[in-house]
């Protein structure tokens, strides 16, 4: 008989306990180490590292006293507003007719509204300055037509729609799979019912996506909230200001940084981006009412759109070619030319110039390698750490398992302004951290953080799909928990970790906000060396980096799907 | 092998005690069932033997280890066990091999590689399963992983050996020569070995005792034979085989047996059941009777011989179940030929009867 004939009792050492409190003490520390120097910043009335600083609510104070503020608070309402509406209503739009009715091409047009995802907001904000800023191509080929200037995109509203159409395909991804998996049945009994095409869409179909909607809608408020690359190149040259460009201000264009006002302001969104958080939890809670998934699997049929078809196709058509192609084709076309006009014939300014810069110059080379080893490290190291949280909260007899999951899930609600701000204070606050100050690996360790969610996302629901029976017959067999994790539990959710990676990769490679604040000499990233060139005006160059990033991702994307068989995004 | 000893077992969810005070002792080499129907507590039971749950009160001991004892907070996780557990789902990992799935205990157990081989041969010789070695799971039939999972707890030669109803994902054809397959086996065997079923078909079969389980507590604890033909209450009665409900009340007491009068059997001679119980005249009392000792035939007049009308006839193949009336009570026999008219007669043989107290209804 094999049995040892020895008894231990759960007090005793042992691994597994070990590691689950290590990897629930690393989330911990993980997740509120920017967190925590905010807090307290926002309370004293010097920077945070004067020894002599006191607590003092003076900050809050002083910012609410400031009428710039309050109109930076009414221009980010107005703007979050505008561009959730512009982008759920197209995002839902797309999704039904892609998802349910008979729109020719539809399977075309919904691999290239994935793309925006794919790509830095960064790169699209350029995309849309190059084409349809004042100076752009299509704003100046439509002039030449018409005589005046059709839009103004450095408006609040010019700014909330760009915005918008960037943001629809997040929208469309929340949205396409609920609405290609409604229960044709329902359907089919509304019809027999009486009930003609519209009634059914908008009685049936669109309320059983109504969970979707909800989510897409909240997500994409918490983006309009964060995002900062249209505000800056729009709303810079009017000098209008919302939330994030307001902290980007306050943080690199005054000469004496505000420490307390900018941790006070970081405080009011993070909490308000809280609350939006908590509310989306609350409003997804009895998405029972919604369940469409019967006994049997139905395929759902598509609506037929009759002689709308060829209409809706034109509609797709003009979205998807003019805030899709055009905005990523016009930074290809401009990084091969001198000069983009619609008064002077293309090739005539063809030109490898913008390329050999970006060869020559040690910054541009150097960002583009930092990209790809951050994002590499992040990945790798990402998926292991997320990995591990995720079987510890939920396949671990881990005692503060439900903690550790909400945990590990609170970096959705830390903007990634906020946590480029947060690392940046507690940098100055605690020794060894600012000892990763000038090194990659302080991203690297800010990248994992923002993106354990996503990770959790990724590899969560995959782990759920394996039988309890599966690790419970290791544990019997004589393998502890641990043993189990490594030999049974990780190799059978393989695939997951693949897609883990691969979107930890994109996110990390696409990503600049968190960066702007942590990035120094040496450890640039693209998003950071876009942002500084374009502000010298070196168009050029700026759009074959922007080029490259996209032509990279959509390599990794390629080979991701094609060796791994990862899933991004859907 | 060693004897398994269950101590005042008690797990309780939120309010609802699952396990509620179980005791009970499955000798070395004994082969043991968990009966009952679902949330009976039996697979509860189960994994709390094996450690896959922690129980709330009472002791677990496996020969001279101690597995849990509640009252000094010690407990033993599953893989310090050296247990082996069949999952009704097999549980087969399905990135190993069968091989592969067989030498995964062995390999915690450090053993040396030309030992290992040894051992996978020899288990899966056992269940007749040698061709299938290199095979992945999902390429073999339900009854094949059955097979494979036994063999998966048996190579490393545990202490005891735990079956979570292994049958029920088997199809009725298959899970019949399974049945007498493992039961030539676990026989070979001789290994202590605890099985939980909601099959009483497969409890009767393969076990030397049977424990009867309804919420949360053992009804019965006793061979087969003695589980079918005296059982403890009602519920078991019921639950074990099927039988007929009469209620009625006690008139006359003999020398250990009763005279019943039954409820709707007005006029009728009362009903005369042996009892190893202690009744008295005016007793409410149940009697359970087995639908197949019931006699067709016989005239009326001597003791538990009654006159019936025939309800109903359903032919079930090899037997035809009759459903016939005395006055206002309906009952159920089953017979092999069918009575031709609409009235009969019955006997109810009297060591047929089981008594027990309580509800006369009337």
């Amino acid at each position: 008989m094999a049995g040892s004939g020895s008894t231990v009792s759960g007090s005793a050492f042992d691994r597994n306990a070990t590691i689950q409190w290590l990897v629930a003490g690393v989330t911990l520390v993980m997740v509120t180490l920017p967190l925590i120097p905010i807090f307290y910043q926002a309370f004293l009335d010097k920077p945070l590292y004067y020894p002599d600083a006191v607590l003092t609510v003076e900050n809050f104070t002083t910012l609410f006293a400031e009428a710039e503020f309050r109109t930076v608070i009414l221009n980010t309402i107005y703007f979050a507003t505008m561009m959730t509406l512009v982008a759920q209503s197209i995002g839902i739009g797309c999704a039904i007719l892609i998802g349910r009715t008979d729109l020719p091409g539809r399977s075309v047009f919904g691999e290239i509204l994935l793309w925006p995802l794919f790509i830095s907001h960064l790169v699209l904000a350029f995309g849309w300055f190059l084409m349809f800023g004042p100076a752009g191509y299509i704003t100046l080929a439509v002039q030449g037509v018409i005589g005046t200037q059709p839009w103004n995109l450095y408006s609040l509203t010019g700014m909330a729609v760009v915005a918008g159409l960037a943001q629809a395909p997040l929208a469309y991804l929340y949205c396409i799979a609920s609405a290609s998996s409604v229960d044709a049945s329902l359907e089919d009994a509304a019809r027999s019912a009486g009930a003609g095409t519209w009634t059914v869409l908008w009685r049936i179909t669109l309320p059983l996506m109504r969970p979707a909607i909800i989510y897409a809608t909240i997500m994409n408020f918490v983006v309009s909230l964060e995002i900062l690359s249209i505000p800056l190149v729009f709303g810079g040259p009017a000098q209008i200001e919302v939330f994030t460009t307001y902290l980007y201000n306050r943080v690199f264009r005054t000469s004496t940084p505000a420490y307390g006002l900018v941790a006070a302001a970081s405080f009011f969104m993070l909490a308000l981006v809280m609350v939006l958080i908590a509310l989306q939890g609350r409003l997804m809670k009895d998405r029972g009412r919604f369940v469409t998934v019967g006994g049997k699997a139905t395929r759902p049929r598509a609506f037929p759109l009759g002689k709308w078809r060829w209409v809706a196709f034109v509609l797709m058509t003009l979205y998807v070619g003019f805030a899709i192609i055009a905005v990523i084709g016009g930074l290809a076309l401009r990084s091969v030319v001198s000069l983009l006009s619609p008064l002077l014939p293309i090739w005539d300014l063809f030109t490898w110039e913008n390329y050999q810069i970006i060869v020559e110059y040690p910054v541009y080379l150097r960002s583009i390698f930092n990209t790809i080893q951050i994002s590499i490290a992040a990945g790798l190291i990402g998926t292991a750490f997320v990995a591990l949280v995720v079987l510890v909260s939920t396949r671990s007899p881990f005692r503060f398992s439900r903690q550790l999951e909400y945990i590990a899930m609170a970096p959705r609600a830390v903007p990634g302004i906020i946590a480029g701000i947060g690392i940046l204070y507690a940098a100055a606050m605690f020794g060894p951290l600012g000892w990763l100050r000038n090194t990659i690996w302080i991203l690297v360790a800010a990248y994992v953080m923002r993106y354990i969610p996503a990770g959790f996302g990724a590899i969560a629901p995959a782990l759920g799909q394996i039988s309890q029976d599966l690790d419970r017959g290791a544990r019997t067999v004589g393998a502890d928990w641990w043993r189990t994790s490594r030999s049974i539990m990780l190799p059978l959710i393989k695939p997951a970790l693949f897609s883990c990676f691969s979107l930890i990769f994109i996110l990390c490679f696409k990503e600049y906000v968190t960066a702007v604040f942590l990035f120094a000499p040496g450890s640039e990233v693209i998003g950071t060396t876009m942002l500084q060139f374009w502000q010298n005006g070196d168009n050029g160059p700026v759009s074959a980096l922007a080029t490259v990033q996209v032509g990279l991702t959509f390599l990794f994307v390629y080979l991701a799907r094609r060796l791994f068989g990862a899933r991004i995004y859907g | 092998m060693a004897e398994l000893r269950v101590e005042g077992l008690v797990k309780t969810f939120g309010s609802v005690r699952a396990v509620d005070d179980v005791t009970f002792t499955v000798g070395d080499g004994e082969f043991l069932t968990l009966l009952g129907p679902s949330g009976c507590g039996k697979s509860t039971t189960l994994s709390a033997i094996a450690g896959l749950d922690r129980s709330d009160e009472g002791r677990i001991i496996l020969g001279d280890r101690v597995f849990f004892d509640g009252a000094k907070n010690l407990f033993v996780p599953p893989e310090r066990r050296e247990i082996g557990l069949v999952f009704q789902s097999y549980a087969l990992w399905p990135h190993m091999t069968v091989a592969e799935n067989l030498d995964f205990p062995l390999r915690l157990r450090k053993m040396a590689k030309a030992e290992r081989a040894t051992r996978v041969a020899e288990a899966l010789a056992l269940v007749e399963m040698s061709e299938y070695g290199a095979r992945y799971p999902f390429a073999l039939s339900g009854g094949q992983q059955q097979r494979v999972a036994l063999a998966r707890t048996l190579v490393y030669r545990p202490a005891l050996l735990l079956l979570d109803e292994p049958l029920s994902n088997l199809d009725a054809k298959l899970r019949e020569r399974a049945r007498s397959w493992l039961r030539h086996l676990t026989r070979t065997l001789k290994m202590t070995t605890v099985y939980v079923t909601h099959d009483q078909s497969e409890a009767l079969a393969l076990s030397d005792r049977i424990a009867v389980m309804n919420g949360g507590k053992i009804a019965q604890l006793a061979d087969p034979h003695t589980v079918y033909d005296r059982p403890a209450d009602p519920f078991v009665a019921d639950f074990i085989g099927s039988s007929n409900f009469l209620h009625g009340r006690v008139t006359s007491v003999e020398d250990g047996a009763v005279r019943i009068a039954l409820n709707g059997f007005d006029g009728l001679a009362p009903l005369l059941a042996p009892t190893p119980r202690v009744f008295k005249a005016g007793d409410p009392v149940t009697v359970a009777v087995r639908p197949e000792r019931i006699r067709l035939g016989g005239a009326p007049g001597p003791t538990n011989v009654y006159a019936v009308r025939v309800d109903e006839s359903t032919f079930l193949g090899a037997r035809n179940q009759v459903v016939v009336r005395v006055g206002a009570q309906e009952f159920r026999i089953e017979v092999d030929q069918p009575p031709s008219g609409e009235t009969a007669s019955v006997e109810i043989p009297s060591e047929a009867c089981i008594v027990f107290p309580g509800k006369a209804g009337g």
